[in-house]
């Protein structure tokens, strides 16, 4: 029995506002990688992710950003969603998306918080200092099992092509 | 995508825990979710190869906490710095999480290298929560085989999760 599995993978056939995965399978970590790019009328949109569709503001992220020869951090406290990355919107270059890596460790455990480990690059312009890297360390105030995930863009909606693909760590 | 096989999952209260059973891949990747139970916000993670507790170790860390990134280097240290976890300060529930890689772990040529990111909170205020990343060194050419994962002070409580796999 393979240890790290494929969950499901959704490759969007038309614009979505949303992605939900709502089976999550039996194991003990999930990877999450995602290339997309979002129709907002922007160089770039962030990809939130929402654990069981929760709505309070009990999710916390940190994050440190490099492009060109510069760098900078920020945080998000007490957001709704975890930050995992940005992508490209919809006046970067033609044809230019982002990807965007996630680790959700321990998403069934019930006694301590869950926390998520993501990395993400895209691009502003071909030119110097186009090429972005984000780094985000984000936890969620509950201890509850993660039971879903909710991706969505800062707004509008992922284009079409834009993929998703879920897998299981068995652990 | 290496093909991963899980080689051993840990958990729960201890004062560490030690992996000694490490198969034969090309490289390991380790995989923690932990909170320590010292009276501080926040305990430093640690790792050992094959028990050598000697200050045989290098470590180089980058921590960016809200808008202020430091770093941090120690060319003689006791373990590798892995990333922090919170601790028995912290508000009930918060954590620290580590993602761990372990290239060539066998091989017998070179000083092994350990790369790890991941972050941990200490408050849910602002200023609490930090992205880490770190690289550290062995400075040992034996091939390794076994690891040990400690909190820098007290001990793993019940919740705490890491798991090794191993990587074709």
């Amino acid at each position: 029995m393979a240890d790290f599995e494929h969950i499901q993978t959704q490759v969007l056939s038309g614009a979505a506002a949303d992605v939900t995965f709502s089976n999550l399978g039996n194991y003990k970590h999930l990877y999450l990688l995602i290339t997309a790019r979002c129709d907002r009328a922007q160089i770039w949109s962030d990809v939130f992710l929402r654990p069981n569709s929760d709505a309070g503001i009990n999710s916390d992220n940190q994050r440190i950003h490099g492009a060109g020869n510069t760098n900078s951090a920020d945080e998000g406290i007490g957001w709704i969603d975890f930050r995992l990355g940005f992508i490209t919107g919809n006046n970067a270059p033609a044809n230019a998306a982002g990807v965007v890596e996630v680790f959700i460790i321990d998403y069934k455990g019930t006694t301590l918080h869950k926390g998520a480990i993501c990395q993400a690059g895209w691009t502003e312009a071909n030119t110097t200092g186009g090429q972005h890297l984000d780094a985000n360390y984000c936890q969620w105030r509950n201890t509850a099992a993660i039971t879903s995930l909710l991706l969505r863009p800062t707004d509008g909606n992922f284009m079409i092509g834009s993929t998703f693909s879920l897998y299981g760590i068995r652990g | 995508m290496p093909d991963w096989t899980l080689i051993q999952s840990q958990s729960g209260a201890a004062a560490s825990f030690t992996f000694s059973s490490l198969g034969s891949y090309r490289q390991l990747m380790i995989i923690v979710s932990a909170r320590g139970d010292t009276a501080a916000t926040s305990t430093g993670l640690r790792l050992r190869c094959n028990g050598d507790t000697g200050a045989n170790y290098r470590n180089r860390t980058l921590v960016a906490t809200n808008t202020t990134r430091t770093g941090a280097e120690d060319t003689a240290a006791t373990s590798i710095d892995v990333g922090a976890i919170a601790a028995a300060n912290a508000p009930a529930g918060l954590i620290g999480s580590a993602i761990i890689m372990i290239p060539q772990y066998r091989n017998t040529g070179f000083f092994k290298d350990i790369m790890s990111r991941g972050g941990y909170k200490t408050s849910n205020a602002s200023g609490g929560t930090a992205f880490r990343m770190n690289n550290g060194s062995w400075k040992n050419a034996a091939a390794i085989t076994s690891i040990t994962i400690l909190p820098a002070a007290g001990s793993f409580v019940a919740g705490t999760i890491i798991s090794v796999y191993g990587l074709s």
